[in-house]
């Protein structure tokens, strides 16, 4: 596939359940969706009480430096120096108290630690790319990290990701749950990246794109990014 | 060590406020976050030291030891050998462990599929939860991959339990229940009771995901 035509690939019909503002499950232009997205929709059911309910999540020991990933390692990574921040709220507004964030990533080079990453580019050292915090009592996360590069990946000839960090929320109930990706702005690779163009929604593509925003900068240290995330039981209809 | 202080510390609730006014005017709340798939590099950021068992430790709530084997396939009938599957579940007694960060067990774990697709969960078998109606034993599951859009989550029940009573079963299709159910193996020992389980992404076979309606 040498170039991608999103209008053209998009097919209605495999869309998830209607009005949910969430990706379809096969989405032709990314690859893997073909075999491993589901092709029936997903089945409306009335949840019970293990879907309301989750543990304390203890099964990490979440240190000073675990949301700092720039000093994990005896010297400083390669790159530039961010800090992301934001709130965790539910689709009604309210703050999200103690959620359990994780987040991965690439190096400024564009490369993952992970074993099966094969992208020629250099590892660094002084970098390993994950990060787990909790939100604070008003939901309010924050991460010191590196800006990640982006990376060339198989999905069709010579296809590259935009720079993103994946991210991993854990709420106050099983289903109050959130995987997804954040972007950076104005990068050109956005618009012809399968993944972040799955999401049929412009407004809701427009949301995994952090804000730049000063007030988060540590002066002449670091640039400061905004990235807020809304936890919803995953579909609910817009209103 | 050196903690730094979160960004937001130090403003007064009026200015918190006035700043999150300010936002809602940008950012309408009620639209959900995006999801968006895990990809193929998630295991040093979600299963750092290998997978979260459920089975953490010696300190076990009463309840039947069970193993649950099974793999992850996709529509061609080729391993998912880059899943991971996060369960939660109720003990034995159908309690569910809320109210504080237990070390040996607590209901939450999380597994990845290894090169042939498979996963192995050691755990306990839930019991039948104390709902509004009963809830025949199960285990919630999110399925996580590369290639998958969504968060998708489903429950798995088990063969050998009344599940024909169960409130949310009896919401799946009934020609798909089966896709949700554990088989007891002829092999289980009596300290140890096995099931099988597969998910099918595509074909004949799939797997029901549920969401939940308002």
């Amino acid at each position: 596939m040498s170039s991608l035509d999103f209008d053209r690939d998009f097919d209605p019909r495999l869309n998830g359940p209607v009005e949910t503002h969430q990706p379809p499950q096969v989405f032709d232009p990314y690859v893997s969706t073909r075999l491993r997205g589901p092709r029936n929709g997903l089945i409306p059911i009335h949840s019970g009480l293990t879907e309301r309910t989750a543990p304390v999540y203890g099964f990490h020991n979440i240190g000073g430096e675990d949301n700092d990933l720039t000093v994990q390692h005896e010297g400083t990574p390669l790159g530039q120096k961010i800090i992301v921040a934001g709130r965790i709220r539910d689709t009604h507004g309210q703050p999200i108290p103690h959620a359990l964030i994780e987040l991965w990533q690439a190096n400024s080079a564009g490369r993952y630690i992970h074993k099966r990453d094969q992208h020629p580019a250099p590892l660094d050292p002084n970098f390993t790319g994950a990060g787990r915090t909790f939100a604070d009592a008003h939901g309010y996360y924050s991460f010191t990290t590196i800006r990640p590069g982006a990376y060339p990946w198989g999905n069709h000839y010579n296809a590259w990701r935009p720079a993103h960090i994946h991210f991993s929320v854990l709420g106050q109930g099983f289903r109050q749950r959130l995987i997804t990706q954040m972007y950076f702005p104005d990068d050109p690779l956005l618009e012809i990246d399968p993944i972040y163009m799955a999401n049929p929604d412009r407004r809701v593509r427009d949301l995994l794109i952090a804000r730049y925003d000063r007030r988060f900068d540590i002066p002449d240290n670091a640039l400061g990014f905004r990235f807020d995330m809304f936890l919803g039981p995953n579909g609910t209809p817009l209103e | 060590m050196v903690h730094r202080s979160s960004p937001f510390e130090g403003l007064s609730p009026r200015e918190i406020m006035r700043r999150e006014q300010e936002e809602a005017t940008r950012q309408p709340a009620w639209l959900p976050t995006g999801t968006q798939t895990v990809g193929p590099y998630f295991h040093f950021g979600m299963v750092e030291r290998g997978d979260v068992p459920l089975i953490r430790g010696d300190n076990l709530p009463p309840g039947q030891r069970i193993r649950l084997t099974g793999a992850v396939l996709d529509g061609a009938g080729a391993p998912i050998n880059d899943a991971l599957l996060e369960i939660w579940q109720a003990d034995g007694r159908g309690r569910f462990h809320t109210e504080r960060a237990e070390p040996d067990f607590d209901g939450f774990g999380r597994f990845a599929t290894d090169a042939d697709g498979a996963f192995t969960i050691d755990t306990l078998k839930p019991g039948v939860s104390d709902d509004a109606l009963p809830a025949a034993p199960h285990l919630d599951v999110h399925l996580f991959a590369r290639g998958v859009l969504h968060t998708l989550f489903t429950r798995i029940y088990f063969d050998d339990e009344h599940n024909q009573h169960d409130p949310l079963l009896a919401q799946v299709p009934e020609e798909r229940r089966d896709t949700l159910i554990a088989r007891r193996s002829t092999t289980s020992s009596e300290d140890v009771v096995t099931y099988h389980f597969n998910f099918y992404m595509q074909g004949a076979a799939e797997t029901v995901f549920l969401i939940e309606q308002e």
